[in-house]
């Protein structure tokens, strides 16, 4: 059949032969995009001797792993350097609670014996100006009582309880007391405490999550019979490496693995 | 036509006679066959009276352009040299490109045909020609257009009402 009278008929599929002569030719992601045009194209485009070059031009180091893992083929080591920084871009999920899914409950105790109590919802705690989760809980429109004989071992425990009582994450039990040096600190009338918060996921406490609870409490007057009058009570969750309070998408991010288990 | 492929250049220099798959005889340089190398391997070691090849997979149509490309390259490389040992200045190397350009710019079947010749003959620049155009068809496009490009059909997705 001569060349004019094939002009008549439609294109011709490239056989075989040619498309394994230009699969040569072609870049990584050229080379994706034609594994998926039709069966014989994706066996002819993942022959691992294409992707050996470009795994050595952009991925040395992979590539070197497969004279250790010879059983991973080029073209996997590839896709796995390809992907791996696009990871550093992909912003991070939005958390799936919100403020308004949660409220806190903190318990300041004498020990084991209970002084007050205070509970706030997340839709009724003001804001951070600067999207940090760290929190001044108003106290006065609780209309409790917060006034208390200071003692030396003061206890706290602040809770983040999700909404219609599906988990509860306790994120401070701490004591405040001349013993545990800095976990708590008295500072004229201030009282200040921290715990590391755990990484979710281990049993034992060697992970170390790098996040920390803050709660403070503050009183205006501290008179000479130890009593103390709580006016303010602030929460946060801090970042340890940097003493910086975490966003209130990060805290959320952090807390819903404990609020929602079935997330981790 | 295909008989009177003959170039009449005086004196008649050393020629091979090459064969197409539908039996035309193409009687060329041989500097020109040279180009090609399957030809050149094991070519001295042909009897010179012996210098016919039977190209059984290259079809006359093709045949004609490969000796066309081959002969504009070695016309081109010497005029190229003859530039650069007389110091002038020339443009030769731009102009094989834009001809080069030029020639591969066929219909995609001659195209193919063209390539697998080059591969079967082993003409290296012609080859890296051919296989270059259809990679450029190919780059940057997404898989439904290389099958509409290419007029492939999708294998890939079952499609459920095949089995009636």
């Amino acid at each position: 059949m001569s060349n004019l009278l094939k002009q008549k008929y439609s294109c011709q599929p490239p056989s075989w032969e040619i498309i394994h002569l230009v699969s040569e030719y072609l870049d990584p992601k050229a080379l994706a995009n034609t594994s998926c045009v039709n069966k014989t194209w994706s066996i002819l485009m993942s022959s691992d001797h294409l992707w050996k070059s470009h795994c050595f031009a952009h991925y040395p180091s992979l590539f070197n792993l497969h004279v250790m893992h010879p059983t991973v083929s080029y073209r996997k080591l590839y896709i796995l350097g390809h992907l791996s920084p696009m990871c550093k871009h992909v912003r991070p999920q939005k958390p799936y609670i919100s403020m308004n899914d949660i409220f806190f409950t903190i318990d300041v105790l004498d020990g084991d014996s209970h002084i007050f109590s205070l509970t706030k919802a997340g839709e009724d705690i003001m804001p951070d100006s600067s999207g940090l989760f760290r929190f001044d809980l108003d106290v006065h429109a609780s209309g409790i009582s917060m006034t208390f004989k200071l003692l030396d071992e003061l206890r706290v425990k602040w809770s983040v309880v999700l909404k219609d009582w599906k988990g509860v994450a306790l994120v401070m039990d701490s004591l405040d007391c001349k013993e545990r040096g800095k976990k708590g600190t008295i500072s004229g009338s201030e009282r200040w405490f921290m715990e590391e918060l755990p990484l979710k996921g281990c049993c034992f406490s060697l992970g170390a999550s790098n996040i920390v609870s803050e709660l403070r409490l503050f009183s205006l007057s501290k008179d000479r019979n130890k009593m103390m009058k709580v006016e303010k009570v602030t929460v946060g969750l801090l970042r340890e490496n940097c003493w910086r309070y975490l966003s209130v998408d990060d805290a959320l991010r952090y807390l819903q693995r404990f609020l929602l288990p079935s997330l981790a | 036509m295909k008989d009177s492929f003959n170039p009449s250049i005086e004196p008649p220099k050393k020629t091979v006679t090459l064969v197409s798959s539908d039996g035309y005889d193409f009687e060329v340089e041989e500097e020109v066959a040279l180009e090609s190398q399957v030809i050149k391997d094991g070519f001295e070691d042909k009897a010179v009276d012996d210098r016919e090849y039977l190209l059984f997979n290259v079809h006359s149509d093709t045949l004609e352009l490969i000796i066309k490309y081959c002969e504009k390259h070695v016309s081109s490389r010497k005029s190229i040299s003859a530039a650069a040992a007389s110091s002038s200045s020339s443009n030769g190397e731009e102009a094989l490109k834009e001809w080069d350009e030029h020639f591969i710019s066929v219909d995609t079947n001659t195209l193919y045909d063209i390539l697998m010749a080059a591969d079967y003959l082993n003409i290296k620049s012609l080859l890296d020609l051919a296989i270059q155009k259809v990679a450029d068809t190919i780059h940057g496009r997404s898989p439904e257009q290389i099958r509409k490009k290419f007029n492939i059909e999708n294998d890939s997705i079952i499609d459920p009402w095949a089995s009636e």
